[in-house]
């Protein structure tokens, strides 16, 4: 009984905020992972991708967004700002991330070509980008510093070297202090996107209920 | 005057709608992003676009790849914010929150890709104009309409979370699947030229077809609009009909007649003269055409002083990417991409293009020259450049003896008259 209303009470977390969006999100990534597991991009409009780029490596730019978007902060203040709301937030990334993680897993496990590192560490560095979009700008905005990056990968050089962005999005070589360094950006960011900086639109309750009352205070003296 | 009575019929309300748009939108972002990616882009790989008015146009489009999902995302992302409160209420012609977008973003990105492109102009300070370039510009200009366009599309359906991302991921759909150069799907292909366009002069008819094609579409997708009240019939029928104008619109663009660009009539028409050799040159490359001049006035020189007189050709003509002049007496010299970004040439490449004979048909063909065939360029190559400096050879990577002045101007003759044994 106590199990289904835990299930009940992550159930209603998810839905109460931007699971839907999220949702619809992972299904097309899911349905692009299904279909074309073993795509590869060998060329965008007259840009020629030398080595060509595997469409598992640009799904993440989907999966970024719906992690971002799994939980959209309130925009008036109806619920109390405490470390429940705040895990509730990071409840919702989180499992939205575990669902992005099984998409690239499923993709890796269909591809003939081994795909999940370069896929895995785009996931890890668009998902910072996305989560640190919505927490600082909103989350209809997390869409843009990831279309950023990735248009600034496609556009760089080839040969900037491991920590650009070319390197960090484009490159089918994976390093694995990029996956450690995705992987640390990525948890603070959620951390960040838990704690939800910019967007206080809590309840705040007054400053006297927060004090003890003073009877209380003088009967601790008494005592 | 009518023209004044339309004016005034239009009213202040259109201009006082645009000044809010442009005030209350993300507008000035979406102009910041453009232009920091076309300035990115126009300064990449050493500007060697500077010169040539074609490439110089053609360039800046490279940066669509991400210019376009920017924009479809903004366009998408301020349609669903200032459309709250006004989305139903039924209001014809432009005043919707969407037109109202849809037509500050077109007339702003207008205004900035215009300007930018007159700045580029300036500073390439092409000495040859062509009229179709402005046709280029304007469907460059139509190319970017038809993103804001998507966005304001999806923004007039997308859930306000949803609208952004939709938009951006459809924009980035839309340029890997519509700027194909050699597709006719390549409805959005603006240029987006890495390789150099001497040669080539703009299309106007395919032009004028691509932006009618574009214009079309953005009509198409402006008659797409979610129903008033309960009529969905209403927005079946719109978008069917739309659907319909796209089809025909790509129907009619993947029959245009000819290419994007045709090969042009000008010439090389800078004339002079090199140790008495008569040589023309295209003046898009009169900034790097002072390291050709000194490598084939030293080769000249050579020559002469050598006793191999026979290699001088009667004359010397620059090559474009779509003509290769030489023949019995004129030689060639092509400018490369890295000589216009501004690696000098060396004296290896400028020596082996007047002596390899790609002007014959028999090495047009599909079957490669035998082996005997490269062997004997390299070697009349390599006698060449050994007179000017015996090392350009070995740093080109050939290591043979240089040829006897007889045997040399041998295979130079038949080089040079397609008489050569090629198979």
């Amino acid at each position: 009984m106590r199990r289904l209303a835990v299930f009940g009470t992550c159930r209603m977390i998810l839905a109460a905020t931007g699971v839907h969006g999220s949702l619809s999100l992972l299904a097309v990534a899911l349905t692009v992972t299904l279909i074309w597991h073993n795509g590869v991009i060998a060329s965008i409009g007259p840009i020629h991708l030398q080595p060509q780029l595997p469409v598992m490596a640009a799904v993440p730019l989907l999966l970024a967004v719906a992690i971002a978007v799994s939980h959209v902060g309130a925009r008036t203040p109806v619920i109390f700002r405490n470390s429940r709301t705040l895990a509730a937030r990071g409840f919702s990334h989180a499992m939205i991330m575990a669902a992005a993680a099984i998409v690239l897993f499923v993709g890796d496990a269909l591809a003939v070509d081994p795909v999940l590192a370069a896929s895995m560490r785009n996931a890890l560095f668009l998902s910072s980008l996305a989560l640190l979009g919505a927490s600082f700008a909103g989350v209809e905005y997390a869409w843009l510093p990831v279309l950023v990056a990735f248009g600034s990968a496609i556009l760089s050089p080839a040969d900037g070297g491991p920590w650009s962005p070319y390197g960090l999005l484009m490159s089918p070589s994976v390093l694995p202090a990029q996956i450690a360094v995705g992987a640390a950006l990525c948890a603070s960011s959620l951390l960040i996107a838990a704690w939800n900086p910019v967007r206080p639109a809590y309840l705040v309750r007054r400053s006297a209920e927060r004090k003890p009352p003073k009877v209380l205070k003088q009967v601790s003296m008494t005592a | 005057m009518w023209v004044t009575a339309v004016l005034m019929r239009l009213n202040t309300g259109l201009l006082s709608m645009l000044r809010h748009v442009a005030r209350h939108s993300w507008l000035v972002l979406c102009v910041v992003g453009m232009l920091g990616t076309n300035i990115a882009v126009m300064l990449d790989r050493g500007t060697p676009w500077r010169g040539d008015l074609v490439w110089t146009i053609d360039w800046l489009t490279i940066g669509h790849v991400l210019v376009g999902p920017l924009v479809a995302g903004f366009a998408a992302v301020d349609t669903v914010r200032l459309s709250i409160g006004v989305r139903d209420l039924p209001l014809r012609g432009w005043r919707n929150a969407d037109s109202a977008v849809g037509l500050t973003y077109g007339m702003a990105l207008a205004a900035v890709h215009l300007v930018f492109v007159s700045v580029i102009i300036a500073v390439s300070a092409p000495p040859r104009f062509d009229a179709a370039a402005a046709l280029a510009v304007l469907t460059q200009i139509a190319i970017l309409w038809f993103f804001v366009g998507l966005g304001v599309l999806i923004g007039r359906f997308a859930p306000p979370i949803l609208g952004g991302i939709a938009a951006a991921i459809l924009g980035l759909v839309c340029v890997y699947m519509f700027t194909d150069p050699r597709s006719p799907t390549g409805l959005l292909y603006g240029g987006a030229a890495t390789v150099p366009r001497m040669g080539y002069s703009y299309s106007a008819a395919w032009l004028g077809i691509q932006l009618a094609a574009i214009l079309t579409m953005l009509a198409a997708m402006w008659l797409v609009r979610p129903a008033w009240g309960r009529s969905r019939l209403r927005l079946a029928a719109l978008s069917a009909l739309g659907l319909l104008l796209a089809a025909g619109a790509s129907q009619v663009f993947a029959a245009a007649p000819g290419e994007r660009l045709s090969a042009s009539v000008r010439g090389p028409e800078s004339c002079g003269s090199l140790a008495g050799v008569p040589w023309c040159y295209f003046p898009e490359h009169e900034r790097v055409i002072g390291g050709y001049a000194n490598h084939l006035l030293a080769l000249f020189d050579a020559a002469q002083v050598n006793g191999y007189e026979g290699f001088v050709p009667d004359a010397v003509e620059e090559a474009s990417q779509t003509t290769w002049p030489g023949d019995a007496n004129t030689g060639p010299f092509y400018v490369t991409s890295d000589a216009l970004a501004g690696t000098p040439p060396t004296l290896w490449e400028v020596t082996i293009n007047l002596v390899q004979p790609l002007h014959c048909k028999q090495l047009q063909a599909e079957q490669a020259p035998a082996d005997q065939y490269w062997e004997d360029l390299y070697a009349v190559t390599a006698t060449w450049t050994n007179m000017v400096d015996p090392s350009a050879a070995e740093q080109a990577g050939y290591f043979g003896e240089s040829l006897d002045p007889s045997d040399a101007e041998r295979i130079m003759e038949k080089f040079r008259t397609c008489t050569y044994a090629f198979e």
